[in-house]
């Protein structure tokens, strides 16, 4: 975590919390989180001692309590950061599978079965990618049900985070990502049969 | 329909997913009788649901967040059609490669900025795709345009600049030591840039220093124009920009509307520059992170208040001086730049440059309520005794030019200029035909369908053609072809063509006298304008004969008028450059005395002022100097005005005659004046130049060299701006930027601007003699500032000019002999240092007198010279010379003394040895 970034976190937070009035862009935390959770992660790699796990849930809380640690951030701010670091996680994630899936280009893409959308392992990047676009798919339709599945999934945050990150009940979110999960699946599997027939 | 349809579908697929299976169907029966499509899509998803079951989707996995975290920043080789070579700056928006193009259709090489990731690529890429044509039409030698942009294959957005290698304004102004004036001057063409960028709708929004960097040259280049915009404005390009603008900012230097998403406006602009500003000057930033976006930063003298001994040296000054300097005008402009409320800043980035140069021309600046007090008071302080001399002058024209007397005057002259007109008219009528078709013909050489000397025809072309043709075509009315060709022989002297002048004027003169039927006073303009011709080019004897015989010719016309007056004028002139003191002293007394009987109309004329006054600088007599330009100063009001061009350079006359009389204060004050008046009339033009220039002269007969350094500055932006680097006005105006440098002891500084002057004159070559001058200054400077190997080859070079340039006894060889002779010897280089300086003696004491101190300034040297040789008798005698001299002459403390003391121990130490 740099310096910087944790500092100008604190006071982009400390500041939405001061004025009640002011939107929570989350653009403009976004590539802040972004750098924290990306260093935060890499020094996690290089102190690794043993099976240390690297899950988006504790990358999220670790920044989380480095930043709340020191400052009196209200709920406000919390909803705020955690919004953020979804996103970034999000965006983490996807660019280093688009990465990946162009490296392999050329070599022609290889074959994944339908279960390798749904068990992401080494070479699930281009699975990833499926379910990035599945999301985008969604939110054009569904806003509020796939930014619920970019908290959850991306952000490893638990039912009653997601409703505070984006202002909603946890019964709201129950529902939604229900209706996100299946209408996910659904769409991978449209474009699996889809993708078969031309293959 | 008030709910959306996925709302509709989700609401009933999780009602039916909290049933138990068996209850579903019959549910979702009784829910979609309407509406069998909404059915059809629970059910869908319904089957989907079961599918793919409870571990849908699975969280991340570990090694997938392992590797991205390991390979996200790693660098692409290339992006678009740029090879990435080297990482060269990192910030806020992400990191910056030097690049070159793989292609290699052309060298190129770039500055790719790779953006961060997190940041919305789709967005910046269509915002670059619709700003690309905005942002490269940038296009200005201060500027680093936008090149290219787009996607690289990693998916992070780049944009690619021109490869810039500077250093930071700030960094620059401090490892040069830039004195507060340079770094004014420097700032000067910053603004400039940032003002082409308005003039074509583009605002920076992110000005700050290492947004603006000084390549080796010293020009400063702007970057990263109009980048702000897009990456933060909105979608539809609107000036307003979202919040994710707040992060690009740079707080220290950000405007405070850029907080508070106000607009942004060119205003924002104003408010990056003051900021840099700020920093040039005190070597703080004006607003420390953290402090709130409104607060006002300190005030420049307060930051000099605490400023460390190294900021006031890296500004060639100590802090007391500082602090001083900043006190008063800068701080009132910074602080106007840095108003928090965008209305109450400057305008335009062209107003606060300008209220700069106000200052710099220590007139007074627009930065505070411009009351009529405010400006006298500052006047009175900066001039004291001589402004009120100033403010009383023009009272006394304006007093002048409205008592009803003149009025009267004036309406009876004009009533005078009717009748002659008419008269003129009529007997004219005739000729008029023939000059018209004249012009006509003359003209239509310009035109390349008619001419057949293509496009190409200039100006200087055209007026040959005009000469030869009007002989042709006036060829029955020879004195009216002379006195075109007296007109077009005006032009070719104003244009600076003297030879070609003279040639036609000598023509015209011939034409004029052989044509039986013209009128002889034709003969007297034509006989002013050669003797002015040759006294360009220093035949004195034939301009005094041209003027004794218009002089003859006017007198058996009207021998008491107007054009006498000018004749005697002239023979003033012509015998001063004759160097007849005692003629031209008697010139000008006769010319006075006609003046004075002249009717009040002829005695009012302008054009006869001028030239009284011009010519009685000849003399002395400071009482009718002042006399005529205080009478030429109302003539001019009257005409065009109390604030008229006229006035301000009857001021410059009378300014200059001040400073010859070494009443200093007093010409600065009445240059001063003019230059006020210039500049309200004529901003920027060649004129105010030169009014400038002579401000500076007289600052730097008072010592002032700092305000003439910036004057000089100012003067050579308006001339570069008007004539273009290369001119020869340009090239002497860095010469004298040089001595004024050289002069304030600043001679490392003065050493750039020398060659430029020089390189410019080795390039035309329209002065072989101003060379070899220019680099004996030079090697002086070299010398001062410590370059002796640099300096010895400068005299070297100077001398062999000279010596092809001058005759041999040309007293200004001798000084260069004199000073290339004394460094040899310093350098221990005795033998070459003797000759030359004796033969600088010789030709030295030939012109000044044996025991002229000049002359013992090369002795001492040569003294010196000799005692290296072991020639010490002569060495004794010559120094012990000197010494005698020099202590009749001199006081005990004077420098040169005191040096010929050290030479003489020196020579005992040598003889006790």
């Amino acid at each position: 975590m740099t310096g910087t970034s944790a500092e100008g976190i604190t006071a982009l937070l400390l500041d939405i919390d001061t004025r009640p009035d002011a939107t929570a862009d989350v653009s403009l935390l976004l590539p802040l989180v972004y750098d924290q959770l990306r260093e935060m992660a890499r020094r996690r790699l290089r102190h690794e001692v043993g099976a240390l796990t690297l899950t988006p849930t504790e990358l999220v809380h670790e920044a989380w309590l480095r930043l709340a640690g020191s400052t009196s951030i209200t709920d406000r701010g919390r909803a705020y950061f955690f919004a953020a670091a979804a996103q970034a996680m999000r965006r983490i994630v996807v660019d280093h599978a688009r990465r990946r899936g162009r490296d392999k280009r050329g070599g022609g893409l290889v074959a994944v079965t339908l279960d390798d959308a749904l068990v992401l392992s080494d070479g699930g990047e281009d699975a990833l990618l499926e379910l990035d676009e599945a999301l985008v798919q969604l939110a054009s339709v569904a806003e509020r049900p796939a930014r619920v599945v970019e908290c959850r999934f991306y952000g490893g945050l638990d039912i009653e985070e997601t409703a505070l990150a984006l202002g909603i009940t946890t019964r709201t979110v129950n529902r939604d990502w229900s209706y996100a999960r299946a209408w996910l699946y659904d769409r991978l599997r449209a474009d699996r049969t889809a993708g078969g027939d031309t293959a | 329909m008030s709910v959306a349809r996925w709302e509709q579908v989700a609401e009933l697929f999780a009602d039916v997913l909290e049933l138990p299976h068996d209850e579903r169907e019959a549910f979702l029966m009784a829910r979609t009788t309407g509406d069998p499509a909404l059915g059809a899509d629970v059910r869908r998803l319904l089957a989907a649901d079961a599918a793919a079951g409870p571990a849908f989707p699975a969280p991340l996995d570990d090694r997938v967040l392992r590797a991205a975290a390991q390979n996200v920043d790693a660098v692409p080789e290339r992006v678009g059609p740029w090879r990435l070579l080297e990482e060269i700056g990192r910030g806020g928006m992400g990191r910056v490669f030097l690049a070159e193009r793989v292609d290699g259709h052309f060298e190129q090489r770039a500055a790719v900025k790779l953006l961060k990731r997190g940041m919305d690529t789709d967005a910046i890429v269509e915002r670059f795709r619709r700003e690309r044509q905005i942002l490269a039409a940038l296009e200005h030698p201060n500027i680093a345009r936008l090149l290219d942009g787009g996607v690289a294959d990693d998916g992070r957005p780049f944009l690619v600049m021109p490869f810039v290698d500077g250093t930071p304004v700030t960094a620059f102004a401090d490892a040069q030591r830039l004195s507060i004036e340079a770094r004014l001057a420097l700032f000067r063409t910053i603004c400039f840039a940032v003002e082409h960028a308005h003039r074509n709708l583009i605002v920076h929004r992110d000005l700050k220093p290492s947004n603006i960097l000084v390549t080796t040259d010293g020009r400063p280049m702007l970057l990263d124009f109009g980048i702000a915009k897009l990456l933060t404005a909105d979608g539809d390009g609107v000036d307003a920009p979202t919040e994710a603008g707040l992060r690009m900012l740079t707080p220290e230097y950000a405007a405070p509307e850029q907080f508070g998403g106000g607009p942004i406006t060119t205003s924002t602009d104003v408010y990056g520059l003051g900021a840099v500003l700020y920093e040039l000057l005190c070597g703080e930033r004006p607003r420390t992170n953290g402090m709130a976006p409104d607060a006002e930063p300190p005030t420049l003298t307060a930051v000099a208040e605490r400023a460390s001994a190294a900021i006031a040296t890296s500004r060639g000054t100590d802090p007391t001086r500082l602090r001083r300097r900043l006190d008063g005008d800068l701080e009132t402009i910074v602080a106007t730049a840095l108003r928090t409320e965008p209305a109450r800043r400057y305008a335009s980035v062209g107003a606060l440059r300008e209220d700069l140069e106000r200052h710099t021309m220590q007139l007074p600046v627009l930065a505070r309520p411009d009351s009529t007090g405010y400006r006298v008071s500052r006047f009175v302080r900066r001039h004291r005794a001589a402004a009120i001399a100033g403010a009383t002058i023009v009272g006394l024209v304006l007093a002048f030019a409205i008592t009803a007397g003149v009025q009267a005057s004036r309406i009876r002259r004009q009533a005078v200029a009717l009748a002659v007109e008419r008269d003129r008219a009529q007997r004219e009528a005739a000729a008029a035909e023939q000059v018209s078709n004249y012009l006509v013909g003359v003209f239509e050489l310009a035109d390349p369908t008619r001419s057949g000397l293509g496009d190409s025809i200039t100006a200087r072309e055209l007026l040959a053609r005009g000469a030869e043709r009007a002989e042709l075509d006036l060829a029955g009315q020879p004195s009216l072809a002379a006195r075109m060709i007296g007109v077009i022989a005006q032009a070719y002297y104003n244009l600076g063509q003297r030879a070609g002048a003279e040639r036609l004027v000598t023509r015209a003169r011939a034409l004029h006298r052989g044509d039986p039927h013209a009128d002889p006073a034709g003969a007297v303009p034509l006989l002013r304008q050669l003797m002015r011709t040759q006294l360009a080019r220093g035949a004195t004897t034939d301009a005094v004969a041209a003027i004794e015989e218009g002089i003859s010719i006017q007198s058996r016309i009207d021998p008491a008028g107007e054009q006498m007056v000018l004749l005697l004028a002239d023979r003033a002139d012509a015998q001063h450059a004759a160097g007849n003191r005692t003629t031209t002293l008697a010139a000008v007394d006769s010319a006075l005395a006609l003046a004075d009987r002249l009717t009040t109309d002829a005695a009012q004329s302008r054009t006869v002022l001028r030239r009284l006054a011009s010519v009685l600088s000849y003399t002395d007599d400071s009482l009718r100097t002042e006399r005529v330009y205080a009478r030429s100063l109302a003539a001019e009001a009257l005409a065009d005005g109390p604030r008229s061009v006229g006035v301000a350079s009857t001021l410059v006359g009378w300014g200059k005659a001040r400073q010859k009389l070494k009443d200093l204060r007093g010409a600065d004050s009445l240059l001063r004046l003019a230059l006020d008046i210039q500049h309200e009339r004529e901003p920027r033009s060649l004129r105010e130049a030169s009014m400038l220039t002579d401000v500076a002269t007289v600052a730097v007969s008072q010592g002032r060299f700092r305000v003439a350094d910036s004057l000089v500055r100012i003067v050579i932006d308006i001339q570069r701006e008007r004539l273009g680097e290369e001119h020869r006005t340009v090239a002497s105006s860095y010469a004298t930027l040089a001595a004024v440098l050289q002069r304030s002891g600043r001679a490392a500084e003065a050493i750039p601007y020398f060659e430029r002057s020089i390189a410019y004159h080795q390039r035309t070559g329209d002065d072989p003699k101003y060379v070899p001058v220019a680099e004996w200054r030079m090697a002086e400077a070299l010398r001062e500032a410590g370059r002796t190997r640099e300096a010895l080859a400068a005299f070297r070079r100077s001398l062999a000019g000279h010596e092809a340039q001058f005759a041999p006894e040309y007293i200004l060889t001798a000084n260069v002999r004199r000073d290339f002779g004394r460094l040899l010897q310093q350098q221990g280089r005795a033998a070459e240092a003797e000759p030359m300086l004796r033969r600088a003696v010789e030709v030295l004491a030939k012109r000044w007198g044996d025991g002229d101190a000049r002359v013992d300034q090369a002795r001492l040297p040569l003294g010196r010279a000799l005692l290296a040789l072991g020639r010490r008798n002569e060495a004794t005698t010559m120094l012990a010379g000197v010494h005698e001299r020099l202590t009749r002459t001199r006081k005990p403390d004077d420098p040169v003394l005191r040096d010929a003391r050290a030479a003489l121990d020196e020579l005992q130490r040598a003889r006790a040895r």
